[in-house]
């Protein structure tokens, strides 16, 4: 049996989903469970969920953010920074996940996949610490 | 300096400092084992860029897959752990190269090793560089020489060229390379030598050997050491030759060795299994032969436009029984310019160094040998080889004919001649007044056992006694009639006197 990844499996469901509701969602979903079992490929459900994620982030243009900051960020804080990353990824929708670490001293870092933009001061510390070292 | 000026330079230094915030793609480690890291994300990663780890070592990405990327660790990967972040440094691999340099023994990222203290290197070179195209190039056309007879006569080296040393362990190839390098002094040529994979306190001799020769003046070693990761024994070469193609850049000659390249393509064949490339013959992958290729291709002479510098490399591949024939052996002789081929059989019957002179050969090299030399050592591979022949044949009868048994005798000495102690190298001109003295039967008559008596007087008396001699060969590389007269005298001279 030829090797499928699970990124070529997850386009297959998500493929096979498209436009699909109530009770046909529900035997593709069946049809999609035996097939991965059929391969033994149970082990990496968690790894095909991720990737149909993505599949299905890319479609809808959707960004998904994790925002790691000093102290509580206010509504107002959050709207802007929803606003910012609409217009820099050219999203439709933005999903925020909020994370509170002291170690930042200040400022933020917004996370999205493999991209960082670190706003804090305790990574301004860090490069001035580099740029002190260096001269 | 009192504290205020102290806190007075620190403010200047941070006036100066402005902080920087923009997106950086990093990495997560998924896996790290065996001085591999697999890394996801790094979307933009380039092939040959340098990553950092959050424990600080530095990586270079080999592997650009659809989901990950696989990551050779140059440094410790034991504080690598699962997770941990991975920063893209925009940089492709590169080592530092400077002309502080010379005489220090480097790691294979270019970092002293030598307790000598840091190089201020204000250049770096990539260490994967295209090499040299064809118009900046030039024919071989100057000698290198060795200092060795068997090789300056029978097998010249040029400049440019590339010329492999072959044969099983213990046969003599690091002697052969170490002998070339001690015999580079005064030589206007730098040397490289490239330690791949070996042990420790062997290096350690060579330097020692090198600094008592004065040769550490005029030379750099780039080592991976037998207990250092394979990955840092499969960039080695390619920082050697990139150090070597930065003194090249500024017009001079290079000397490289790789010792050896039969432990670098084992080194990269690890690294390849544990990328998981598909293993081809003997489990090495597909490109291996690229490997080489592409490191022995940036050895060259360029023309006087673009600086007239050269490269001229010696690696050493190392054989199973003499088996010249298996994978490695056969690409390297493919790709270089000929090879020096040493036997155990040879030199345990004491002919060192045990140089056989029939699987031996040079492409380029002798359009690259001195006139003098030329004229002299014209015949002798083939007197060589008939006279193995004529050898192997009279084992079977003892009636021989007179011309027979003279040329038996000839060949005899010719073979004594070529012998040379380690570590003694010979000046070109007084190996041509040796083979002079042989071809034109001056040592027939000398017995055997006191060849080598008569060689060291000779050299001493006609260096003393045939001046124009040395000077033609010297300075012009060729001698004339009036010359050739006065060496002649000096050797009949001498033989008279010789006892």
């Amino acid at each position: 049996m030829a090797t499928v990844s699970t990124k070529n499996l997850a386009q297959a469901i998500y493929e096979s989903s498209l436009g699909k509701s109530g009770r046909e969602l529900d035997a593709v979903v069946e049809n999609s469970v035996r097939m991965i079992a059929s391969r033994n490929m149970i082990g990496k459900s968690t790894d095909i969920l991720t990737q149909l994620q993505l599949i299905m982030d890319k479609d809808t243009k959707t960004v998904r953010a994790t925002i790691t900051s000093s102290h509580f960020l206010s509504k107002k804080n959050t709207d802007i920074i929803e606003k910012e990353l609409k217009k820099r990824y050219t999203a439709e929708q933005v999903e925020l996940t909020m994370k509170e670490d002291e170690k930042l001293i200040n400022g933020l870092r917004i996370e999205v996949g493999d991209e960082i933009i670190d706003l804090s001061l305790a990574h301004q510390i860090g490069q001035l610490q580099d740029y002190l070292l260096k001269n | 300096m009192t504290k205020n000026t102290i806190v007075e330079n620190l403010r200047k230094q941070i006036e100066k400092f402005q902080a920087e915030s923009k997106a950086e793609k990093v990495g997560h480690v998924i896996e790290v084992f065996d001085g591999i890291a697999r890394v996801s994300g790094l979307s933009d990663l380039k092939a040959s860029e340098m990553v950092t780890f959050e424990s600080g070592a530095t990586g270079v990405a080999l592997n650009l897959d659809e989901d990950s990327i696989g990551v050779i660790v140059l440094d410790n990967f034991i504080h690598i752990k699962e997770g941990d972040s991975v920063a893209a440094t925009g940089r492709i691999l590169e080592v530092p190269v400077s002309d502080a340099q010379i005489g220090r023994v480097l790691n294979a990222i270019g970092k002293p090793i030598d307790g000598k203290g840091d190089v201020k290197a204000t250049k770096s070179y990539p260490i994967e560089k295209v090499a040299s195209g064809v118009m900046s190039r030039q024919g071989v056309d100057q000698p290198v020489a060795t200092g060795i007879k068997a090789i300056d006569a029978l097998i010249p080296i040029g400049r440019g060229q590339r010329e492999l040393i072959i044969g099983d362990r213990q046969t003599g190839k690091t002697a052969i390379a170490i002998d070339t390098i001690l015999n580079q002094k005064g030589q206007d040529m730098i040397c490289v030598y490239v330690s791949i994979g070996q042990k420790d306190s062997k290096l350690r001799k060579l330097q020692t050997r090198l600094e008592e020769g004065g040769a550490m003046d005029y030379t750099v070693i780039v080592s991976a050491g037998a207990s250092e990761p394979a990955a840092l024994s499969y960039i080695a070469p390619y920082t050697g030759v990139s150090i070597a193609e930065y003194f090249m850049d500024q017009g001079k000659d290079v000397l490289i060795i790789y010792d050896d390249l039969s432990k670098h393509a084992v080194a990269y064949r690890e690294i390849s299994l544990l990328l998981r490339r598909p293993p081809g013959r003997e489990a090495y992958p597909g490109d291996v032969f690229y490997l080489h290729s592409r490191l022995l291709e940036r050895a060259c002479r360029k023309n006087k436009e673009y600086g007239g510098g050269s490269i001229t490399a010696l690696p050493i591949i190392e054989t199973q029984a003499g088996d010249i024939s298996a994978y490695i052996p056969t690409n390297v002789i493919s790709i270089t310019d000929g090879q020096i081929f040493l036997e155990t059989d040879l030199f345990y019957k004491g002919i060192r160094p045990a140089v056989n002179v029939g699987n031996s050969v040079s492409r380029v090299g002798s359009s690259a040998q001195i006139k003098a030399m030329k004229k002299v050592a014209g015949t002798l591979k083939l007197d060589l080889a008939q006279f193995r022949e004529l050898e192997a044949f009279s084992q079977f009868g003892s009636d021989l004919d007179e011309s027979t048994k003279r040329q038996l005798e000839r060949g005899r000495r010719a073979v004594e001649v070529l012998k040379q102690p380690q570590y003694a190298p010979v000046a070109t001109v007084k190996q041509v007044v040796t083979l002079y003295a042989l071809v034109k039967g001056y040592l027939d008559e000398v017995p055997l056992e006191k060849i080598k008596e008569f060689e060291a007087g000779l050299a001493d008396y006609t260096e003393r006694n045939a001046k124009d001699f040395y000077k033609d060969v010297t300075e012009k590389k060729m001698w004339t009639d009036e010359s050739e007269a006065s060496l002649k005298k000096a050797i009949e001279d001498f033989k008279t006197s010789f006892k």
